[in-house]
């Protein structure tokens, strides 16, 4: 096999990385449709306290009250169908500790998506949810010992109540939007980190999401605490087989830093484009804490996600990296949000999105400093690559800024890729396709850099793969 | 707060009467009440409405308390057309001046130089129909403001029609002067402005205050740059403390023809802007510029739209706040470039400057590209003026407020050069150090707590002052 032909095939194969599933028998299915009756049925299999089945009732509620947000967000919003969507599928209500004990065609999935692998080579800690609950979830012994809690959000909820009960759905009401209400009502996996205080995880934990089924929502609720002094990164992956019909999934994912302490929360969203992923993140930084969403969509069919940090804390600092990739019939509509809420906080936003084909990329920004602040800085940049003359880009931010001494500076720019750039490469012998995505890999790659080694190389291969065929 | 009058427009006693005045066509009265129907049925704008985002809809209430503007006494008129004629930026300007939607002063016509059409709209009505009609509003402005552009189409009654005949260069610029007089008046002018091909012209609109009762303007513009037409425009709003201004300019830009805007905004309780500007045809270019000083709890609150319908045309525009005590701006702008507009130069940029702790500054430039051929960027950015900038002046030996105005008025010059006409830039240089002159210096301390701020009780902070 000459290189080129090799290179292809794994190219191939790459491309349809997430695109297979195996038929699944659930043992749990609340059916379609969502109602009290579905709340009920969630809560009586996951054994829910009494406050939690309140907690859900009242998000069903706000849910089914407010409107969809299209008077400002994509009208196709409306064609997802809540009526047909499954909101609780799950074969087995407790994760595995160890890979033998995982069902042999959850885990056969996991192992195409090279799941174990990966821990074994660097991972901290694992979980990996199945549909509605974490098939999943292993943690280095060493950080057990030093008092690391790294569980599913049910596990959380019975077996560290009162640490978890402090903080859940503090930084993100179930009213605070839609989707939220819609998470808080049936949520169902995710993860729970607790780090006490000073202690350093040096490797990073990782949770993979993966979708199976079809008309399926998916809604996991993460909840990470670290402690003061903490140190924690945080890493997520999801997939899902393109089916024909549309699937939803809506997280809710609060982060809270204590003084001084440090997340970092890594995305690598790559939905199948049947996927309809409305998900709300924040997090909430302390006194000299410090929060970063690292944040790279390039799959799913309606992305709206807008990672946000509250700077509650004096000298705390939010960060937002952020790189979308929106080809033909996607609409990657991110951004960041930064409510700074006490003196000297700085925050700072990165977004770089390309859009080929059809593709349309958003960025929708929120910049708020009160007016009894005083030393307040942001810097927000948005830069935005043209693929092609039908391409769509747009920027909507929104900055507010009152009180003393406060900075703030916003950039925008849209650009298309140099045509001389192009030009120069193919003299030198590149193809116009290799050009096109060196350049293009040029462009983010900034922002790459900023990512855990094993994942920029994964992502500089995802965008080599999503530009190809683009060009020509 | 002041006390609301009970009479509203129009005058419910004679609802109908209003809508059949005899002076105006029956066409356009017709018109006028099927407007007034569209405003009734509009529901009042809310912070919740994407449009009115951040901005205070509360002011708004004025104009559910308007009555129909009075004529001024002849006294009156005299003084006002002195006033203008002294306030116009150069002494041989064609001053057109207006009091309560009444026109009393226009230069006779053997005065007007060859080419230019000067009408009021009241004659106009009569005689153009066929222009009114096409250009009235047309396309609609849809920024936000629908309800109060139907309440314009409703009530609008005077005005001017303006033709700058082809290849006419006028070198007196058109000055427009509007007065409003008396508690709760409520004027409603329209400017229809068509520069024909390769025209050039300068137009000034002067609004102004004759007294310091609580009014309303809502000034409309509808302007055509035909093909290789060279147009300024400028509006200078200094209305009185206590007064709410709406303005509105929709302009349509054809081929190889450019339009320069600038906005100064000096005066007002509330004060909103919208502004869109249409690229039709390829080389077309738009500079919009904008200049405001505010003080006391003033709110300024401006909506733009560049539109880019065809390929290789510019549009560049600079809006510069430079904010004092309690006051508040909204700048909000949309570059749209339509998916064919290939070579398209874009730029959107706002400036703010706080120069007060409790000053706000809101900010939502936006961008929507269809196009991959361009060029495109906003930038915004808010600050308070930097101390290093004023340490510099003091080790010069320039006392503070010598240095914090020199730094404000070197924030807002480039603005001004932008304006190539080194008369009209003096002119404006001016105005803004007259205002910047009279704003008083409140320390942090005395300025009103907030619940005080944005309820119009603190119009003019120089009460504070004992000035």
């Amino acid at each position: 096999m000459n290189p080129t032909t090799q290179q292809k095939h794994e190219l191939n194969f790459d491309l349809e990385f997430g695109n297979f599933y195996y038929t699944e028998h659930y043992t749990y299915d609340a059916g379609y449709g969502l109602s009290e009756r579905t709340i009920d049925y969630i809560c009586d299999v996951k054994n829910d306290a009494p406050w939690i089945r309140e907690f859900r009732k009242k998000a069903l509620h706000i849910f089914l009250n407010k409107p969809n947000p299209t008077h400002w967000a994509s009208a196709d919003l409306n064609n997802i169908d809540y009526n047909h969507i499954r909101y609780y599928l799950a074969k087995d209500k407790h994760p595995r500790r160890s890979w033998e004990e995982v069902p042999e065609n959850v885990k056969k999935t996991f192992e195409r998506l090279g799941i174990p692998e990966k821990e074994r080579k660097f991972l901290a800690g694992v979980e990996a949810q199945f549909d509605s609950e974490a098939a999943y979830s292993n943690m280095k012994e060493e950080l057990a010992k030093q008092g690391v809690i790294f569980v599913g959000s049910t596990e959380g909820l019975n077996n560290y109540p009162d640490i978890f009960k402090k903080w859940f759905s503090k930084v993100i009401p179930p009213g605070d939007n839609k989707f939220a209400a819609l998470n808080s009502a049936v949520f169902s996996g995710g993860s729970f980190i607790y780090v006490p205080p000073g202690v350093k995880v040096r490797q990073p934990l990782q949770a993979y999401f993966r979708i199976n089924a079809e008309n399926f929502g998916q809604f996991e609720r993460t909840l990470i605490i670290a402690d003061e002094g903490a140190e924690v990164t945080y890493m997520e992956g999801c997939t899902a087989p393109r089916f024909e019909t549309s699937t939803l999934h809506s997280a809710v994912v609060e982060l809270v830093a204590l003084p001084g302490a440090k997340i970092q929360y890594i995305t690598v969203q790559n939905w199948s484009p049947n996927v309809y992923n409305l998900v709300t993140k924040r997090g909430l930084a302390f006194a000299e804490a410090q929060i970063k969403w690292i944040d790279c969509n390039i799959g799913s069919r309606l992305t709206m996600k807008y990672p946000g940090v509250i700077l509650k804390g004096p000298k705390a600092r939010g960060e937002v990296i952020s790189i979308a990739l929106a080809n033909n019939g996607q609409h990657q509509d991110t951004g960041a949000k930064m409510i700074h809420a006490a003196d000297e906080t700085t925050s700072n936003i990165v977004s770089k999105s390309i859009s080929i084909g059809n593709g349309r990329a958003t960025y929708r920004g929120l910049v708020h400093i009160p007016s009894h602040l005083r030393g307040c800085k942001n810097n927000t940049e948005c830069d935005a690559l043209l693929i092609h003359t039908d391409s769509r880009t747009d920027t909507y931010p929104a900055i507010v800024v009152k009180g003393q001494g406060n900075c703030v500076q916003h950039e925008a720019s849209v650009s298309k890729v140099s045509a001389e750039q192009i030009f120069y490469m193919q003299q030198r012998g590149l193809s116009e396709a290799q050009a096109m995505s060196l350049s293009v890999n040029g462009f983010v790659n900034d922002l790459v850099r900023q990512f855990p080694i094993e994942y920029s190389v994964e992502l500089k291969r995802l965008i080599d793969l999503e530009m190809e065929g683009s060009v020509g | 707060m002041f006390n609301a009058p009970d009479t509203v427009l129009p005058p419910n006693n004679n609802k109908t009467t209003f809508f059949e005045a005899p002076h105006l066509p029956d066409w356009w009265n017709q018109r006028r009440h099927a407007a007034w129907l569209q405003y009734l049925h509009t529901p009042a704008p809310g912070r919740r409405h994407e449009s009115w985002r951040f901005a205070e809809t509360h002011h708004l209430h004025l104009i559910d308390h308007l009555r129909c503007p009075c004529p001024p006494t002849p006294a009156t008129c005299q003084t006002l057309i002195d006033s203008s004629l002294q306030n116009s930026s150069t002494p041989d300007a064609l001053c057109i001046v207006f009091a309560n939607d009444t026109l009393l002063h226009l230069p006779p016509e053997h005065q007007l130089p060859p080419g230019l059409t000067l009408l009021p709209f009241e004659k106009a009505l009569h005689t153009h129909r066929h222009t009114i009609e096409h250009h009235f509003h047309n396309p609609p402005l849809s920024l936000g403001s629908e309800r109060y552009t139907y309440l314009h189409a409703a009530m609008c009654t005077n005005g001017l029609l303006i033709t700058i005949g082809k290849n006419t260069q006028l070198d007196r610029p058109i000055e427009i002067h509007h007065w409003l007089i008396g508690p709760y008046t409520g004027n409603f002018p329209q400017l229809l402005l068509i520069a024909e091909t390769n025209s050039r012209a300068t137009v000034l609109l002067h609004f102004h205050s004759a007294d310091s009762h609580p009014a309303y303007l809502s000034h409309y513009t509808d302007t055509t740059i035909q093909p290789g037409a060279n147009l300024k425009l400028l509006r200078i709003q200094n209305l009185n403390r206590h007064s709410l201004c709406m303005t509105f300019l929709s302009s349509l830009i054809e081929r190889d023809a450019s339009l320069l805007t600038c906005d100064l905004h000096l005066g007002c309780q509330l004060a909103r802007a919208e502004n869109r500007t249409r690229l039709t045809a390829p080389g077309g270019s738009s500079d919009m510029l904008s200049i405001a000083l505010t003080d006391g709890d003033q709110i300024l609150d401006q909506r733009t739209l560049q539109e880019h319908n065809a390929p290789h045309c510019r549009s560049d525009l600079l809006y510069k706040n430079a904010l004092h005590h309690l006051s508040k701006t909204i700048f909000s702008g949309l570059i749209r470039v339509a998916p064919g507009a290939c070579g398209t130069d874009a730029y959107q940029t706002n400036r703010n400057l706080l120069l007060s702790p409790r000053a706000e500054a809101y900010s939502l430039p936006g961008l929507e590209i269809c196009n991959d051929d361009v060029k495109c960027s906003h930038g915004a950015t808010t600050s308070p003026l930097d101390p290093e900038h004023l340490f510099y002046l003091h080790t010069r030996g320039i006392p503070s407020q010598h240095a914090h105005r020199l730094l404000v008025l070197g924030f807002l010059e480039d603005v001004l050069s932008r304006i190539a006409d080194a008369s009209l830039k003096e002119y404006l240089a001016e105005l803004i150090q007259k205002k910047f002159s009279q704003t008083p210096h409140i320390p942090t301390t005395a300025l009103p707590s907030d619940e005080w701020a944005g309820t119009g009780a603190v119009g003019d902070l120089r009460v504070l002052q004992g000035t």
